[in-house]
């Protein structure tokens, strides 16, 4: 379980979280909130790349140590993948730049070379392998920046608007990788109805503190309003023709309705 | 800059990829140098036509593209040697010099052959297949390491320029008056180093996240075959040294 317990963190002008909470176990849960929220501060968080004014990060109940190999081994286990790939992509091509983690957890070239080829294919990107990096669509390097992630076998992915800049059909291709993926997942997002149909948990970021529960939720308009979100399209469908539950997909609220 | 990703691009699908770098380095290397050595004629002029035609020819690198890359080095050698053509003082402030003519031709003849030489490995040769024969060579990592973060750069700061040259003329800089268009032109070079900055932070930042801490480790790329290619270039290199023997 990767845990942050009542962190706080501040930049010079202004708070960011206020003694916030997360838990992430095996499961999927997707981090709302507004921009400039503290979403992608709190993955930075999580991922050991902040110093925190007080509260702790814990994996697996032990605190993170922030020694050059304390973070070694927590970066071993949790990967965060950026919103811009730019800013994790340094290769000249595909292939090179995704052995980077590989090479790093100590594996040889031989090994690391099956794990790369091994990880682009669970993307669905080994036509890319070969690629110029500096010439690959904006959507591709972002999986090809997951793909870096993924190649070190994280026990923990922390995903910054991983769906950002991407078309339906790139959405959809990298949740469908994500489905593969034997790892606790935690999403930034501030699609709320992408975060209903693929989340198994929901973590709200609001006033520096995160609200996280089970997606029905996302059925709370005073905190959805805090937030600055909207309300989900299918709970907001459900609720205005009465339906009771929390459909998250439309094939649910025709369920909901064909059984009424 | 933009000529840059041309370049790359080409280097990228040219068949020449095939082949070891160390070979393709050894041709254009004996090229330069033969064309240094040998006198213009026919020395030169032969390791001229001979890159151009494997530009053009095995390494399947398109006309338009040589031209490109040809064109601004050579203006340069040609600004370069008209001071070998004239002289100060004399009946004028400035005339022409004896003999100045043909040693400048010379020396643009040398200098041209010798680019050439070198833009033949430049259009076939990838930044990665280079740094990565250059590993090989046991040039400290370190170097190397700055130098592929510098080419991965070069590429995301190009993108970032021409979408703020696009961004510009999307808002009719284009009719602006000269010196307004100067003063726009000033400001995106500004940005653009700002963001260089900028940019360069934010990769050491994601760098650390995906477990940087001394070195840059990649998988390197498959050396080549060198199959009869290195009988063939090195038939070349004799042909030309033969032909400047005969003709003195």
């Amino acid at each position: 379980m990767l845990v942050a317990e009542e962190i706080t963190v501040a930049y010079p002008e202004r708070p960011v979280l206020a003694g916030a909470s997360i838990q992430v176990g095996r499961g999927k849960v997707a981090l709302l909130g507004a921009n400039g929220s503290g979403k992608t501060t709190l993955l930075h968080a999580l991922a050991g790349a902040l110093e925190l004014r007080s509260g702790r990060v814990l994996l697996d109940d032990q605190p993170l140590q922030r020694s050059r190999a304390g973070l070694r081994a927590h970066r071993r286990r949790v990967q965060l993948v950026l919103q811009d790939p730019d800013d994790q992509l340094f290769s000249a091509d595909v292939r090179q730049d995704v052995s980077f983690g590989p090479l790093n957890l100590g594996l040889s070239e031989t090994d690391a070379g099956v794990r790369v080829d091994e990880t682009l294919r669970q993307l669905g990107i080994a036509h890319l392998a070969a690629r110029p990096t500096h010439r690959l669509s904006y959507g591709e390097r972002k999986r090809v920046a997951l793909a870096g992630a993924v190649a070190m076998r994280p026990d923990y992915l922390l995903l910054d608007e991983p769906t950002a800049g991407l078309d339906p059909e790139g959405v959809h291709e990298l949740l469908a990788a994500l489905d593969g993926l034997d790892a606790g997942i935690l999403l930034a997002t501030h699609h709320v109805a992408f975060a209903l149909a693929w989340a198994d948990e929901v973590a709200v970021v609001v006033d520096g503190h995160v609200r996280q529960g089970p997606v029905s939720l996302l059925n709370d308009a005073a905190l959805l309003t805090a937030a600055r979100l909207h309300r989900p399209w299918p709970l907001e469908l459900a609720g205005r023709l009465g339906l009771a539950g929390t459909p998250r997909h439309l094939d649910d609220v025709t369920a909901l309705l064909e059984a009424r | 800059m933009a000529h840059l990703a041309t370049v790359d691009d080409a280097a990228w699908g040219s068949p020449w990829r095939a082949r070891p770098v160390g070979i393709r380095v050894a041709l254009s290397l004996a090229l330069v140098l033969t064309a240094l050595v040998t006198p213009a004629w026919p020395g030169s002029a032969l390791v001229a036509a001979v890159a151009v035609a494997l530009m053009l020819g095995s390494a399947r690198i398109r006309a338009s593209l040589v031209a490109l890359v040809t064109v601004p080095p050579v203006v340069f050698i040609a600004v370069g040697v008209l001071p070998l053509a004239v002289q100060v003082g004399g009946a004028a402030v400035l005339s022409w010099a004896p003999d100045g003519g043909a040693r400048a031709l010379d020396v643009l003849a040398h200098g041209v052959a010798g680019t050439l030489a070198l833009l033949l490995l430049v259009t076939t040769t990838t930044m990665v297949d280079l740094l990565a024969w250059c590993r090989g060579l046991r040039i400290p990592a370190p170097l190397l390491e700055i130098a592929e973060l510098m080419y991965r750069l070069v590429f995301v700061l190009l993108s970032t320029a021409v979408a703020l040259q696009q961004a510009q003329q999307a808002r009719l800089a284009a009719d602006a008056p000269f010196t307004r268009r100067l003063r726009y032109a000033a400001d995106a070079t500004g940005t653009v180093l700002l963001r260089t900055w900028d940019r360069a932070t934010r990769l050491q930042h994601g760098l650390a996240l995906r477990g940087y801490e001394e070195d840059l480790p990649t998988l390197r790329p498959a050396p080549g075959a060198a199959g009869l290619s290195v009988l063939r270039d090195a038939a070349l290199v004799v042909g030309i040294w033969l032909a400047v023997w005969a003709v003195a």
